[in-house]
């Protein structure tokens, strides 16, 4: 180091004497840059670095140490300047001292305090400790000069302990003044402490003790010299007196100290115990904390403590540790159960769930509580959905046997759980499908549409809580993630990886119940028999609508989507994929018989009212029927992503085909019945309608029932028309939603339509010939005519 | 170079002086602000702090050694075996404190009884805490005229601001700088000196 630096100066000391251990204020010039600068500091020679506080360059604080020397410089080193000067001294006092039996309200240092025994040096006879003031009356002091004194008493002292102790000299110097009555309480005083003295009272020893150590010390040396020597067993010789009296001196000795030393060993072993009591309050008062944490709920606290419990005195050799942290244990024995009823209880929301379960783990709960937990979510869905089904089930056959006025109760009757879902739901579903229901909407909707929905807002709402609880055991943040869990997080990963399959397996029953619930509800035939007792139960009265199917396949499918944002794999959700497909064939063949039946219905609508084009409406309301059909089935058919074809497999293919062409059918059926029915059905039917409406075509009233000619004409109109437009126009809606096999839809259709129009031309033309035939006919035969020698007439037909 | 340092400190002239007073008027403030010019805000009551520096002395390197005295009367009565060691006082008193500078008076007994063989001893009455002047409870007028009375200088200070510390510090060193003078001179004049010493210690012992 540089020593451009002045060395350090010390120029003031505050205060400039004092005991041991005082503490003083150094102040002067460059007394270090920092406190790691200094690095040496003596005060009378005694190193003061350890207690030295570096203020600032100008002041020191420290406490004087043990110094030897009495007065002495105050030395200070720094790395920067090196060893100082100082200009003020300090000057260490000695400490009063306080007798061994003295009491004290202070702390005394033993180990300063040195043993009265061994203090030879000093060598205070035992009368000098006894007070300086032996006549017990006030000392005046006399102005008397000492020499003067001296001359007096040549060879005497005024000291009392001296041998030439003279008592004329002691009170001229000292009681010079005082008066006769005093000195006689004096000679008083002086005789009962006389007695004392004679008595060899405690106090007498306890005064000279200093004394009586040295006598019996140096009596033991003595004796043990002689036993040295041999000189012992001599009877009666001087050693043997010796002893006895040894002996007698350390007997009253123990005696002196008995009381004293028993009343510190009690007190000392009553501040041990509660040292004891203090230091493992924490233990003694634990189990009653733990209680009440647990009423108030503070598991975290309850743990925390456990947790230091356990570290502390887990392991502990003693009895009263032991007990307690027995008891301890027993508690928290009882609150591992309570947070595992807790955690089994259903229903309660994931962040509870997840919370007790790190609860359990942070108190090395035994088992798993975690999977328990899964499998409890998994059972109790389970348990809902089929909950959910029985009471409508119950619902619907209440409403059979009641009718009407029961439908009030249907939200009452359903059960809390569910009401308790629809609010805890993390997934919403489409929200125009919710919207647009109503109160209204419920008394018209079939029970099992409205169970369809139920049941997937059911599964919609409590699947993500139970993924997501999956998700975090997996990935093992269930567990707190502080501390010394690495290994039971290892622990818990293996399990995991382990139970994946049984997971699996639950997701996969969650999923098989749902859609077995929905095809037990709507598609009852595509259960077997087992499995229908147990998922089905529906009385089937009537047959769902298309329209319902296609609501409950929005249904469907919406909640497929939100099951697939939970990124639940897609080979669990490959069933609900099969569902849907199977509802919407279901859905597509249902509407196309609904239509089917429409269509038969339209021959009744057939007023007979033609336009200019020669047509009735028959044609077009057809069209329209379909168009609308078609137009319903519209979202069904939509392939949503992930979703096949409606049109993939074979079979459904052949069936709509079927169905499209038995529509056509039905169509053209109608057509025939209507040319041909008899004149009167129709027109007393009709009749009744063109009467109450009499503002209609003034000229269709007129000839209102017409000839089955006029309706053969029609007829054949309206096939033509079909022929050439509304067929087509089918076929091109038909195209355009995607149906397959249209060729044969339409060759078949066209093929039946020719040859309605073929009957029907041949039945008009039977009609129209008959007459002329009739008349004909008798003349042909009247002249022997023959059919065998007539040639053939070619071409006859289509010049006509 | 450091023993060097510390034979000339030894050669150079020391001026003992001591700080008196009543408990909590300055003193030590006085001397912290002379010796290391900061001002002490919280208050300690001292026992007996000792601080010794070299000052330029009207162009001359002398040493002052101040002794910062108790000003409780639990201390009076170790008292008498600092005044002797003094060669000059500072009589502090609070001006703001009418009790201190009564008490002044008994201090300057105190001082003259331990000192009885010196004829003039080097004093200076400070009126300390001059900063305070709204809550003065010492004229400055009675304080001059009781200084007059005792033929010793008056300077009001304020160990805060610094005002006329320096001032009291090095007028009480030239106090005493000029009596050593005159003394030296007694001696060198030889008889009359001793004399005069013999005849005060026979007085003495009569």
């Amino acid at each position: 180091m540089s020593r451009a630096r002045q060395p350090p100066l010390v120029t003031g000391i505050s205060p400039n004497e004092g005991i041991s251990w005082t503490k003083v204020t150094i102040r002067g010039e460059n007394l270090g840059t920092g406190p790691t600068d200094l690095i040496g500091l003596t005060i009378c020679g005694h190193n003061c670095l350890l207690t030295a506080e570096w203020m600032s360059a100008s002041k020191i604080v420290c406490r004087v140490g043990q110094a030897k020397n009495d007065k002495g410089d105050i030395i200070v080193t720094t790395k920067s300047g090196g060893k100082g000067t100082s200009t003020v001294s300090f000057k260490l006092l000695k400490p009063e001292k306080i007798g061994i039996l003295d009491q004290s309200a202070v702390w005394v240092d033993e180990m300063n305090y040195y043993d009265m025994r061994t203090d030879r040096n000093k060598g205070i006879p035992p009368l000098s400790l006894r007070p300086a003031n032996p006549l017990g009356i006030e000392i005046d002091k006399g102005r008397f000069p000492q020499k003067d004194l001296e001359a007096l008493f040549p060879g005497m002292s005024a000291d009392f302990t001296s041998e030439n102790f003279s008592a004329a000299w002691y009170l001229i110097e000292n009681h010079s003044t005082t008066s006769f009555d005093q000195l006689k309480t004096a000679v008083v005083n002086l005789k009962k402490q006389a007695n004392k003295k004679n008595e060899g009272s405690l106090a007498y020893v306890k005064g000279g003790l200093s004394t009586f150590f040295e006598a019996q010390d140096a009596l033991s040396a003595i004796h043990q010299k002689l036993e040295a020597d041999g000189t012992e067993k001599v009877e009666g010789s001087m050693t043997q007196k010796l002893e006895n009296v040894l002996n007698r001196a350390s007997n009253t000795a123990d005696t002196l100290f008995q009381e004293v030393l028993g009343r510190k060993d009690k007190a000392d072993s009553t501040r041990n115990a509660l040292n004891v009591l203090q230091r493992f309050k924490f233990l003694f008062n634990l189990p009653l904390n733990i209680e009440r944490n647990i009423q108030k709920g503070d598991y975290d606290v309850v743990i925390n403590d456990y947790e230091k419990a356990k570290s502390l005195f887990g392991k502990t050799e003693v009895q009263v540790f032991k007990k307690y942290y027995a008891e301890v244990e027993t508690r928290i024995e009882a609150l591992r159960e309570l947070l595992l009823d807790k955690l089994l209880e259903t229903p309660s929301t994931l962040h509870d769930q997840k919370r007790y379960i790190r609860y359990l783990s942070d108190l090395h709960a035994p088992g798993d509580p975690a999977w328990q937990c899964i499998g409890a979510q998994h059972q109790w869905i389970l348990q809902l959905m089929h909950n959910c089904k029985e009471s409508y089930v119950k619902e619907q056959k209440g409403n059979s046997l009641l009718h009407s006025p029961m439908l009030d109760l249907d939200s009452d009757v359903r059960p809390s759980p569910i009401g308790h879902l629809s609010q805890t739901a993390s997934l919403k579903r489409g929200s125009s499908f919710q919207s647009g229901r109503d109160d209204a909407w419920r008394y018209k909707a079939p029970q099992q549409v409205v169970f369809v929905e139920k049941l997937t807002k059911l599964v919609v709402s409590q699947l993500p809580n139970f993924w997501k609880l999956w998700i975090s055991y997996v990935n093992g943040s269930l567990f707190s993630e502080t501390a010394e869990k690495s290994g039971q997080m290892e622990r818990s990963k293996k399990n995991a990886r382990q139970r994946q399959n049984d997971f699996k397996k639950m997701i996969q029953e969650v999923m098989y119940s749902l859609v077995k619930l929905i095809r037990g509800a709507l598609l009852p035939f595509s259960l077997r028999e087992g499995e229908s007792r147990q998922y089905g139960g529906w009385e089937m009265k009537s047959e769902l609508s298309g329209q319902w199917l296609t609501h409950v396949i929005q249904t469907v499918r919406l909640s497929s989507e939100s099951l697939t944002a939970l990124e639940i794999p897609n080979d669990m959700l490959q069933i609900i994929q099969d569902l849907i497909l199977d509802l919407r064939v279901r859905c597509i063949i249902v509407t196309l018989q609904h239509t089917a039946e429409d269509i038969k219905r339209l021959a009744e609508k057939e007023d007979w009212v033609v336009d200019n084009e020669g047509l009735t409406s028959l044609p077009s309301q057809f069209e329209q029927c379909i168009i609308h059909s078609l137009q319903s089935l519209k979202t069904v058919l939509d392939c949503k992503p992930g979703e096949a074809s409606v049109f993939q497999q074979q079979k459904t293919q052949e069936d709509v085909c079927q169905l499209s062409i038995g529509i056509m059918q039905v169509f053209i059926d109608c057509l025939e019945q209507l040319s041909t029915k008899p004149d009167g059905d129709i027109d007393t039917a009709h009749l009744s309608v063109d009467v109450s409406s009499p503002d209609l075509f003034g000229s269709i009233h007129e000839d209102s029932s017409l000839s089955s000619e006029q309706r053969l004409l029609i007829a054949l109109s309206n096939c033509r028309y079909l022929e050439r437009h509304t067929f087509l126009n089918i076929a091109e809606h038909f195209e355009k939603h995607g149906f397959q096999g249209l060729e044969k839809i339409t060759q078949v259709s066209m093929e039946s339509l020719k040859e309605l129009d073929q009957r029907l031309f041949e039945m008009y033309i039977e009609f129209k010939a008959d007459p002329i035939v009739g008349s004909l006919e008798p003349g042909i035969y009247a002249g022997y005519f023959d059919w065998k020698d007539c040639l053939v007439p070619a071409e006859l037909y289509m010049a006509n | 170079m450091a023993a060097s340092k510390s034979k000339n400190q030894s050669s150079l002239a020391l001026h003992k002086v001591i700080m008196v007073g009543s408990g909590g008027v300055g003193k030590s403030a006085l001397t912290l602000q002379f010796m290391y010019d900061e001002f002490v805000e919280d208050y300690e009551p001292t026992k007996a702090d000792s601080y010794r520096k070299k000052v330029v002395l009207d162009g001359e390197e002398v040493q002052i050694d101040i002794l910062d005295t108790a000003g409780q009367e639990d201390y009076a009565a170790i008292r008498d075996n600092y005044f002797r060691s003094g060669e000059g006082f500072l009589l502090v008193f609070s001006i703001t404190e009418h009790e201190s500078f009564t008490a002044t008076a008994e201090f300057r007994e105190q001082i003259l009884r331990v000192k009885a063989e010196e004829d003039k001893i080097p004093l200076l009455v400070v009126g300390n805490k001059s900063d305070l002047e709204e809550r003065r409870q010492v004229p400055v007028e009675e304080a001059r005229s009781k200084a007059e009375e005792w033929g010793v200088q008056y300077v009001e200070t304020s160990a805060k601001t610094r005002a006329n510390v320096d001032k009291v510090f090095f007028d009480l060193m030239r106090e005493i700088r000029a009596k050593k003078m005159s003394e030296n001179k007694d001696k060198n004049g030889k008889k009359s000196g001793k004399n005069k010493k013999s005849f005060k210690e026979r007085c003495c012992l009569l």
